[in-house]
Formats: structure tokens, sequence, C-alpha cells
């Protein structure tokens, strides 16, 4: 008996079906490989090519992009190119207050939609819903018009005729970015997920509803707040028609605007704007890879309203 | 022992209006009230200075009249429908890659998620130098092959194609998760049944897959679609909308209204047809999901 458990369990098992398996498979896989390795270039080519302009010298072109060296003074240089500096703090202003904002409104919404019983929840949520869809370039005339006309701001009479209004100003710049359907959205998701019963254990304990809301559930909701984080960053950071509209002087220009002084048709000087686009795109990348393992389930729930 | 149950009842409903108003208040100044005056507007005469004045139907009779308004509207749908026709390929076909069990699968995804937290401004800039037919390396290697050098942004018929690669390069890995996420929610079951009646990999892709994904590829569909319609940064940072007006798109055309023209009339009759258009593709997306779910629950 024991013999033939012996031979069974080591001779012909497993010798033989793990290299059948191999066989059956590799031919498929190396194929796999090889279109991956096609994906990955068309990408990483791009990308790699950019931090090549970046280090290069000024007359880089085509095939030959170090032939005067490698020139790392060129990240320096990009800074501290015409007010660059200024607008990068601009943009960095702008982009942590807005999305400050963001994340607080949307966590205080989202906790109200999802864990407490109220009047015309129904309909906010609907509302919310129906706004998901609603493109921000739509939407940006007539509220450039209300920014520039908001009453008794920027110079303007109760009428809101006479001065700028919000034109020009970091709120003005701001104000799309304070809120968001998609933000609130996505937290009520997550803190309807939460269990009950911790707020159910700390109002016996005495907490009033508020201490609820900042002790208990939004510490547990930091995924979501991660998520909701980055999207507003991005959005901010990277915005570009709103802060077009809304700036009318130099020193109010943020980053996205301010990249266009680089790029002057005939006189683009490649390696500075290449290395510029590098600073203004390590801070959104950078914080998408750290977002990036709480994001697949943010995406999938806007995916599925 | 029911006063302070409801008192506390009460107390607890007003701290969800408490909490709810902020987010409210700020998206009704930002969302409800901006698409109401746009609507407003739409329907007077208003250059910014003077008082506007109504005029009906007057500026969307205009804006059907107007040549400008429809070869705007044709380059946003040449746009928007080329762009998402093949994207929904290439994103299927790179989904269906990474579903595989693959060694560096994760590493592999994130360079191809990367370009989408990337502004269109940079990615706009990196393009053009990509494309720049003196120092741009695509028409180096062109030249290489001994292709005559093509003029990707200022050529008419190139610049709006060009624009349109560079942007589903940028936006591919955004859907392509979202579909990866709807092939990894297929049982297995279902593919290894197909695969003991015979199925080939073709038949199982085209009949169990591409089935089972009907939910997942509307969404990217429609709001892939409707994210192209606003097209204007690329536009913008690397053709102004031309060359001869090809790539102005109708966001363009609402800022030149707006802003070069004052006319915000016609500028905010342009978002209300955008903004219809929003309405009508997402019902169309709301319906598509119900029946498909209904479908998925008569197949279950």
């Amino acid at each position: 008996m024991s013999t033939v458990l012996d031979e069974t369990a080591i001779k012909p098992g497993p010798a033989s079906t793990t290299p059948r398996k191999v066989r059956r498979r590799r031919p498929g896989r190396g194929r796999l490989y090889a279109i991956a390795l096609v994906v990955c270039a068309i990408y990483l080519v791009p990308m790699l090519y950019v931090v090549g302009v970046s280090l290069g010298g000024n007359t880089a072109s085509g095939g030959n992009l170090f032939a005067d060296g490698l020139h790392p003074e060129n990240f320096i240089k990009a800074f501290q190119s015409t007010d660059f500096a200024l607008y990068f703090a601009n943009s960095a202003l702008v982009t942590i207050v807005s999305a400050a904002c963001q994340v607080f409104l949307s966590c205080m919404a989202g906790y109200a939609l999802a864990r407490i019983k109220f009047r015309g929840r129904g309909l906010v949520l609907g509302g919310l819903i129906a706004l998901l869809v609603v493109p921000p370039e739509v939407i940006m005339v007539p509220l450039f018009i209300i920014m520039t006309k908001f009453p008794l701001l920027g110079g303007n009479d109760i009428f809101g005729a006479g001065g700028g209004g919000l034109l020009n100003t970091y709120f003005g710049l701001m104000v799309p970015h304070l809120a968001s359907a998609l933000g609130v959205f996505l937290m009520r998701q997550f803190y309807i997920d939460l269990p009950d019963e911790l707020g159910q254990a700390a109002r016996i304990d005495g907490a009033g509803e508020y201490r609820i809301f900042l002790q208990i559930y939004t510490p547990l909701a930091f995924p979501a707040v991660a998520v909701v984080a980055v999207l507003a960053f991005q959005g901010a950071w990277n915005d570009f028609l709103w802060p077009l509209i809304m700036t009318r002087s130099n020193d109010m220009q943020t980053l996205q605007l301010g990249l266009t002084v680089f790029f002057q048709q005939d006189s683009t000087q490649w390696n500075l704007l290449m290395a510029a686009v590098l600073i203004i795109s390590i801070p959104v990348v950078a914080l998408f890879l750290f977002g990036q393992r709480y994001f697949q389930s943010g995406i999938l729930a806007g995916a599925d309203k | 022992m029911a006063s302070p149950n409801s008192l506390a009842e009460r107390k607890l409903r007003r701290a969800g209006v408490v909490l709810v108003s902020p987010a409210v208040a700020a998206i009704l100044l930002i969302s409800i009230v901006p698409l109401i005056v746009a609507g407003y507007f739409s329907l007077t005469k208003f250059d910014m200075i003077s008082t506007p004045q109504w005029v009906g139907l007057e500026n969307y009779r205009k804006l059907f009249a107007d040549d400008a308004f429809w070869e705007a509207a044709g380059n946003t749908f040449y746009f928007a429908f080329g762009q998402v026709v093949v994207g929904i390929v290439v994103a299927l076909m790179v989904a269906m890659l990474f579903s595989q069990a693959l060694k560096g699968g994760a590493a592999m995804r994130t360079i191809v998620y990367i370009p989408q937290a990337a502004s269109y401004v940079v990615i706009s800039l990196i393009w053009t130098f990509l494309f720049d037919p003196a120092i741009g390396p695509i028409n180096a290697v062109l030249n290489g092959m001994g292709i005559d050098t093509i003029y990707f942004l200022t050529d008419q018929n190139w610049a709006m194609p060009s624009i349109m690669v560079m942007s589903l390069w940028r936006n591919l890995g955004y859907f392509m998760i979202i579909l990866l996420a709807g092939i990894q929610a297929i049982p297995t079951s279902i593919n290894e049944a197909a695969q003991m009646d015979g199925a080939n990999a073709f038949q199982r892709f085209f009949l169990v897959t591409i089935p089972q994904l009907k939910s997942p590829l509307l969404f990217v569909f429609v709001t892939w679609f409707l994210g192209a319609m606003q097209m204007f940064t690329q536009s913008y940072v690397m053709t102004q909308g031309g060359p001869i007006n090809a790539t102005r798109t109708l966001v363009y055309r609402m800022y030149d209204s707006a802003f070069t023209e004052l006319n915000i009339g016609a500028a905010s009759g342009i978002a209300v047809l955008l903004f219809l258009a929003v309405v009508v593709a997402s019902l169309f997306l709301k319906l598509g999901q119900k029946l498909f779910s209904r479908q998925e629950l008569a197949t279950r």
C-alpha cells in the first residue's frame, strides 16, 4: 500500500502535469508579452523623450538630443525664467485651498446624505446625480458673467455694475473647484457602506452627531477622501479654460497659462519648455501614483451611478 | 420617553441639513444658477456691458443659419466620434491584454494610465514637439523610412486626426481600466464552459466576453463621447483653431463668440445646445443600462 502511494505521489503525478501545462501556455504567452511591450513603448517612448529633451541643449532635434552634452540646469533655468515661480505660487494657492474646501464640503454633504435622514434628502441626491454629467465647459460663460457682475465685490455696486467683480482675483479662480457633485457622490457612496453600529455605540456614549461624523466615520473614510482630494487637486491644477478667461493681469496667471510663456511659435526653447512641463506634471503624477490603489473603486463607483 | 427621543431625532435631522447646506449652496452657485442664466442669456442680445435685451429664439435661428456654427459642430462630431470609435476598440484590446496574468502587469497598467494625470496643456505641448515637421522625432522616423515630411498640425487634413490620436493616447488608460474591471467581473466559469463546448478564442471573445461587457462598453462610449464633445484646450494650444478653422470646435466657437465677438447670446445658445446633447446622451445611457440589466436578469 505504502509503496503504491509513494509511487503515485512522487513519480508520474507532479512530474508530468506541470510541464504539460507550461507547454500548452507558452506560445500564447510570448505573443502577449510582445504586444504588451509595444503598448508600453507607445507610452514610455514619448515620456522618456520629454525627459531627454529637458536635459538636452538648446538645439535639440530629432536624432541627436545630447549633441551639446547634458544640461540638468535646464530645470533651474526654467524655474527662474519669467515669473514661473509666481505662476507656481498662484497655482499652488488656488489648488490647495480649493481642493481642501472641496474635500471638506464633500465629506460633510456625503456624510449627511449617507447616514442622516432629513427632509429633502432624496431631492438633493437626485439633483447631484443629474449634475454629475454636466460638463464644466457648458457653464463657463454664464459663470464668468456672474463672477464679474457679483454685487458689492471688486468695485461693483449693489446691482453688480461699475467694477470687475471677482475677475482677476484668487477667489474667482477657485470658485468652480470649491465643490463638486462628483466629490459629494463619491463620499456618500463610501459612508453608506460603513457599519451603523459605530455611530450607535458613540451615540449611547453621549457623542453628538458632529463628533460622530468627524471622529468616528471620517477617519474610516480615508480611501474615499484620498480619491476626492486627488481628483480635486488635479482638476484645479490642470484647469486651463477658466483661468484663461478669469485672469486679466500677468501676476494672477497660473502655471497652465504660464506654460505658453515658453511656447512662442518661432523661438520656442524646447529644452526649457520640456523641463517646465516636467516640473508642472510631477506633483499631479506623484499624487496619482499615491492615490492609485484607491482609484479603481472610486472610478467604478462613478461608473455605476 | 417619547419626547427626548424626538428631540434627539430633530437634532439629528438639523445636523443633516447643516452638513449638507454648504455644499448644496456652493453647487447651486457654480452649477445650477449658471445653467439657468445660460438659458436666459441665450434668449437675449447681450454684450456684457449694456443690459440684456429679450430677443426670443433669435440667437438660435441665427446659429442654425450660421456656417461657422455648423462647421464647428461638424469638427466636434468628427473629433469625438473618430476618437471614441477607434479608442473603444483599442481600449478593449488593451484591457483584454491586461486581463491576462502578466508579470509586471500592474506596472504596465500604471504606465498607460500616467498621461491621464497630466493636463491637456502639457500633453498638447509635448505632442506639438513630437509632431514638429523640422525637429520632431515622428517625422525623423518617417523620413528615415523614406516617407515625406507630414505637416501634422498645419495641414488642413492632418490637424484634426493628429489631435485625435494625441487625445486618444491620453484618455486610453482611464477607459481601459473601466473595461478591465468589467472583464474581471465576468465569472470565469462562463468562459470555461464555452471552452469545454469547443468555442475557440475568437468565438469566446465575440459571443461570451462582448455580450457580458455591454454595460461598461455603453458607459465608456457615452462618457468618452461627451468628454470629447467639450474639446477646446488642445486646439487652442496646438493650432489656435486652424488651419482654416479645421480644428475649431463648438466650445472654441463658444469662447470666440463670448470673448472676441462679445456676443453672449450666441455663446449661451451654444452652451445650451451642448447641455441638451449631454442630457439626451445620458438619458440614452440610462435607458441602455436599464435594458441591459433586464436582459442580464432574464438570462440568469
